[in-house]
C-alpha cells in the first residue's frame, strides 16, 4: 500500500493533538476523524488491517480533507501529514473505491484536456488554467510579449484526487509542450500549477532542463526589484489571503505582501492568527464541486473571522478567489491589486 | 444501560436524538468513532497499537447551545444511556474514553466567544472553544488569558475546567480555578443553572470550586466567565544549572517564599536535564536546570528579576544567563511534539503530584525508589512545574523502552507502577494528581486519598446524577 510509504508520519501523527487547532475541515466539521491525528488513526487501522480501506466512512475521510498542510508547517518536524492522505487517495484508486463523484470529475478533466499553444519565441510563458486575463495583466504590467499555454488542468487535480497515472500522462504532455516552446521561463498566476511544475513534475522525474518556473508574485518582486516595473498609487487597506500552495507548499509569503506594500497598500492580518488556512479548500482543488456543504461552511468561518463585511480581500488564488466572490466577498487577485496601481518604468 | 446498535431500538433513541439537536449533530460514522475511541491515556494508545479492537461511543452528539445540551440529557436519563464529555480527547488519563459506550458528547461546536467585558477584564465563552483560538481571540482584542498549556493547541476550555487544568504561567496566573469568574451547568437532569458572577464572596459555599474538576461526572460546563490580563509590557527569563536537585529546589523555595512573583519556575531533575533539556535546548552538562520568568512593568521585572538571581547565586549554580531562559520559553512546547514526546513502543506516565515545600522533596525520592528499585527496566525523570507560596508540583515520569507486546500485561505493568509511585507519594503527603485529572486512570485510588470523606463526593454525584449517567466508570464513582 502506498501508505506505507508514510509510517513515520502514521506513527507521530496518531496520537499526537498539537495541530488539531489549524486543521481546516476540522475547524468547520468538529470531527475528531477530521484533524491529522484522526486520519493518522484511520490509516494506521487501515495498515493493520487492509481490508478496512473498503470502509466508506474512512474513504469520506480522506476525501473531506482539504491538504492545506497547515498542520505540517506548524509541527516542529514537518510530518507530512497532507502527504499521507495522497498516499491513501492513491490506494483508494488502485482498490477500485474511489467514490463515483471523484471518477465523473477525473474523468471530465480528461475529456476537457487540451493544452493550446499561442505565441512563439518568446523567453516567457505564461501557463494559465483559468479562463481568466491573467495573461494580458501580465504583459499589461511587465510589457512584454510572451507565450501562452493555456490547459484546463496541469495534472494537479487528479494528482490530489490520487489518479497519479493520470496525472502522469497530463504532466508528460504539458512538460512537453513547454520545451518544445524554447521559453527559459514559465509563470503562473496559479499557485496549484505552479506547485504541480515545480514540485510534482520533477518527482515524475521530468527534468526541466534549465527552465525555471515562477509563481508571478515571485517572478514580479524580481521585475521590481530590477525597476522594470515601479507600483505605485493606493493606499487603501486590504487584507492579504495566503494560498496554501504558495504559503505551506512553497514557502512563499514574503513576496506577495512586498509587492502590496511597494504599490502602497497598507496590510492588516486577517484572522486572529496567522497560522490557519483561510484558502477554503484550494489545495483539494475542487473540494467545491466534491463538498460543497464543507466549504460552505469554511467561508462562514471566513466570514467570522473578517473585521467587518465590507473589508477588502486580496489573493493569489485563483481558486480562493472564485468562492469567495461567488459569496458576495469584497476581493481582488493580486495582480487585479497590481495592476489598479502600475506603471512601466 | 448498554446501548446494541443492531436493532430498532437504537433507531429510535437515535432519531429522538437527531429531532433534539439537529441530524448534522448527531454521528455514528466509524471514523469518528474511532477518533472517540482514544484519547491521550496511554492504555488506549497501546490497545489501538496492539491492533485491538476499540471502545468507541455508539452516538456522537455535538449539541451547539446549553439547551440542546439539556435535551441531550433528558434522553439519555430517560433510557439511562452513558453519556461522556469529550473535548479536546487530549487528557492524559482517559477521563473523556466512553468506556460503557453510550453518548459522546462533544463540546466543540459551543465555540462562541460572547463578550469580552473591557472594564472588568473578564471574557466569558463557550467551553467547547479551543484553547489556542481563544487566546488569539483575546490578543486581537488586546489582552491574554494567560492560560498556556502544552496543550493549548489540543484542548477546550472546558477541557481545563472539567480537571482542573493549570499552564505554564500559573505561579503568577494561577490555575484554571484561579481564573473562573463563574460557569454555566448543564445538570445530569438537564437543567441549566448558572454559579454566582464573582468568585470571592460569602454567600454560602462555592457551588463553582465544587463543579470545576468534576470530570463530566456531575454534568456538563456550558459556559464561562474567565479573568483575562493586559499583555505584559515585557517578559524576561533567566536560567542556571544547579548542581544537584537539592541546591536548585533551595533556591526555588526560597525564591517563593519570599514572595517574589514570579510567572513561571521550572526545575529538572539531574536525569531530565540530561534526557530532555539537552535533546530540546542542547544543554550538554550535568547538573539541575532551573528556569524562571517574570512579566509586567520593566522596572518591576528587572528588580524582581535581580532580586530572585541574588537568591539563586547563593546555591553556587552556574549562571546560564537570559539566552538559555529565554530559548527555553520559546522551545517550551516543543518537548510535546513528535519525536521529543515519549512514544510508542515506549510506555511512559506522568505522575504528577503536588506537596509543600515541607514535603515535596521526600515525595519525590519516595516516588522515585518505589519506580527504580521495584521497576528496573523503567527509568524515573521528573521536573517541578507550577509552583505556589506554599509547595509544588512534581511532574515525575517513567519511561519503559521495551514494554511486554501483550497488551493486558503491559496495562497490568503500567499499573502496578502507577498503584505503587502514587501511594508512595500520599505516603510522604501528596496527592493523586494537580492538574491532569484522575479520569479513568486513577480512579480506583480516589477513596484511599479521600478517606472517609470520599463518601461526600459519592453522596454528592448520588444526588445529581441519580442514574449514573454521566461519565461513569471515572473518578472512582464505579459504575
Amino acid at each position: 500500500m502506498h501508505i506505507q510509504t508514510h509510517t513515520d508520519v502514521i506513527s507521530a501523527c496518531r496520537f499526537c493533538f498539537m495541530c488539531r487547532h489549524l486543521d481546516t475541515t476540522g475547524n468547520v466539521t468538529f470531527r475528531e476523524a477530521d484533524t491529522p491525528r484522526g486520519r493518522a488513526l484511520v490509516l494506521d487501522r487501515i495498515r493493520m488491517n487492509p481490508e478496512q480501506l473498503a470502509n466508506p466512512d474512512f474513504i469520506n475521510v480522506m476525501y473531506q480533507s482539504t491538504l492545506s498542510a497547515a498542520c505540517r508547517k506548524h509541527c516542529v518536524s514537518h510530518y507530512d501529514e497532507a502527504g499521507l492522505v495522497l498516499q491513501a487517495r492513491r490506494d483508494i484508486v488502485e482498490q477500485n473505491l474511489v467514490p463515483e463523484a471523484v471518477s465523473q470529475l477525473a474523468q471530465s478533466i480528461q475529456e476537457q484536456f487540451d493544452p493550446k499553444l499561442t505565441g512563439e519565441g518568446q523567453d516567457v510563458l505564461i501557463l494559465s488554467t483559468q479562463k481568466d486575463t491573467f495573461e494580458h495583466q501580465l504583459v499589461h504590467l511587465t510589457d512584454k510579449t510572451v507565450q501562452v499555454l493555456q490547459v484546463n488542468d496541469t495534472g494537479k487535480i487528479p494528482s490530489v484526487l490520487g489518479l497519479t497515472d493520470q496525472a502522469k500522462e497530463m504532466a508528460k504532455q504539458i512538460a512537453a509542450m513547454i520545451k518544445k516552446s524554447g521559453c527559459s521561463t514559465v509563470v503562473t498566476n496559479s499557485p496549484a500549477a505552479f506547485d504541480a511544475l515545480k514540485n510534482d513534475y520533477p518527482s515524475w522525474e521530468i527534468d526541466w532542463d534549465g527552465i525555471t518556473i515562477e509563481h508571478s508574485s515571485t517572478y514580479l518582486t524580481k521585475l521590481v526589484d530590477a525597476k522594470k516595473v515601479t507600483l505605485q498609487c493606493n493606499d487603501e487597506v486590504v487584507y492579504y489571503i495566503d494560498s496554501d500552495y504558495l504559503r505551506n507548499y512553497n514557502d512563499i509569503t514574503v513576496e506577495p505582501r512586498q509587492l502590496l506594500e511597494q504599490a502602497g497598500y497598507q496590510l492588516n492580518p486577517f484572522g486572529t492568527n496567522p497560522e490557519e488556512s483561510y484558502a477554503l479548500g484550494e489545495a483539494a482543488m475542487v473540494l467545491d464541486q466534491l463538498h460543497p456543504k464543507l466549504v460552505q461552511m469554511m467561508v462562514e468561518r471566513f466570514k467570522s473571522m473578517m473585521d467587518q463585511p465590507l473589508d477588502r480581500i486580496v489573493t493569489a488564488s485563483p481558486y480562493t478567489l472564485r468562492i469567495l466572490r461567488g459569496a458576495g466577498i469584497d476581493v481582488m487577485s493580486l495582480e487585479e491589486a497590481l495592476l489598479a496601481c502600475s506603471a512601466k518604468a | 444501560m448498554l446501548l446494541q446498535t443492531d436493532n430498532y431500538h437504537f433507531e429510535m433513541i437515535h432519531s429522538e436524538l437527531k429531532w433534539a439537536v439537529g441530524a448534522d449533530n448527531v454521528r455514528t460514522d466509524d471514523a469518528d468513532k474511532l477518533g472517540h475511541s482514544i484519547d491521550y491515556y496511554w492504555v488506549p494508545e497501546l490497545w489501538h497499537d496492539r491492533n485491538c479492537p476499540p471502545q468507541p461511543p455508539q452516538i456522537i452528539v455535538t449539541p451547539e447551545t446549553a439547551q440542546d445540551v439539556a435535551k441531550v440529557m433528558k434522553i439519555a436519563n430517560n433510557y439511562k444511556i452513558p453519556v461522556t464529555p469529550w473535548g479536546g480527547g487530549s487528557g492524559s488519563q482517559g477521563g473523556a474514553l466512553p468506556i460503557y459506550g453510550g453518548i459522546s458528547l462533544d463540546t466543540k461546536k459551543l465555540n462562541k466567544v460572547l463578550e469580552i467585558d473591557e472594564k472588568s477584564l473578564t471574557i466569558t465563552a463557550e467551553t467547547g472553544c479551543n484553547m489556542q483560538q481563544l487566546e488569539w481571540a483575546t490578543e486581537k482584542a488586546g489582552y491574554s488569558t494567560m492560560h498556556f498549556p502544552a496543550s493549548i493547541a489540543c484542548a477546550t476550555l472546558g477541557g481545563f475546567l472539567a480537571h482542573r487544568g493549570t499552564g505554564v504561567l500559573s505561579t503568577k496566573y494561577g490555575k484554571i480555578e484561579d481564573m473562573v469568574m463563574s460557569i454555566e451547568m448543564v445538570t445530569p437532569e438537564g437543567e441549566v443553572i448558572n454559579t454566582l458572577p464573582v468568585p470571592r464572596h460569602a454567600s454560602g459555599p462555592d457551588l463553582t470550586q465544587m463543579f470545576l474538576g468534576s470530570e463530566g461526572t456531575l454534568g456538563v460546563m456550558t459556559k464561562v466567565t474567565l479573568k483575562i490580563h493586559p499583555i505584559p509590557e515585557c517578559r524576561k527569563f533567566h536560567a542556571f544549572l544547579f548542581k544537584n536537585m537539592t541546591s536548585a529546589m533551595a533556591a526555588g523555595s526560597e525564591l517563593m517564599t519570599s514572595r517574589l512573583r514570579p510567572a513561571v519556575i521550572r526545575l529538572y531533575d539531574t536525569p531530565e536535564t540530561a534526557k530532555l533539556i539537552k535533546k530540546v535546548l542542547g544543554i550538554d552538562r550535568e547538573g539541575s536546570y532551573l528556569v524562571f520568568g517574570f512579566d509586567g512593568p520593566e522596572e518591576m521585572v528587572d528588580l524582581e528579576m535581580a532580586r530572585a538571581c541574588e537568591i539563586c547565586r547563593k546555591q553556587n549554580p552556574e549562571d546560564l544567563g537570559t539566552e538559555m531562559g529565554q530559548t527555553w520559553w520559546d522551545n517550551r512546547y516543543k518537548f510535546f511534539y513528535p519525536p521529543y514526546m515519549f512514544h510508542m513502543p515506549q510506555a511512559f506516565g506522568t505522575l504528577d503530584t503536588v506537596a509543600t515545600f515541607a514535603n515535596i522533596e521526600n515525595v519525590y525520592w519516595a516516588m522515585k525508589k518505589v519506580v527504580t528499585e521495584n521497576f528496573p527496566q523503567a527509568t524515573f525523570i521528573g521536573h517541578f512545574s507550577h509552583w505556589y507560596e506554599w509547595g509544588c508540583m512534581l511532574y515525575a515520569r517513567f519511561i519503559i523502552d521495551d514494554p511486554p507486546s501483550d497488551p493486558a500485561e503491559a496495562t497490568a505493568l503500567y499499573n502496578k507502577i502507577w498503584d505503587m509511585a502514587i501511594r508512595a507519594a500520599m505516603d510522604n503527603g501528596g496527592v493523586i494528581n494537580e492538574h491532569h485529572g484522575v479520569g479513568l486512570k486513577l480512579g480506583r485510588m480516589m477513596p484511599e486519598l479521600y478517606g472517609n470523606a470520599f463518601d461526600i463526593l459519592k453522596r454528592i454525584k448520588k444526588i445529581m446524577d441519580p442514574n449514573n449517567i454521566m461519565n461513569p466508570g471515572k473518578m472512582g464513582f464505579g459504575n
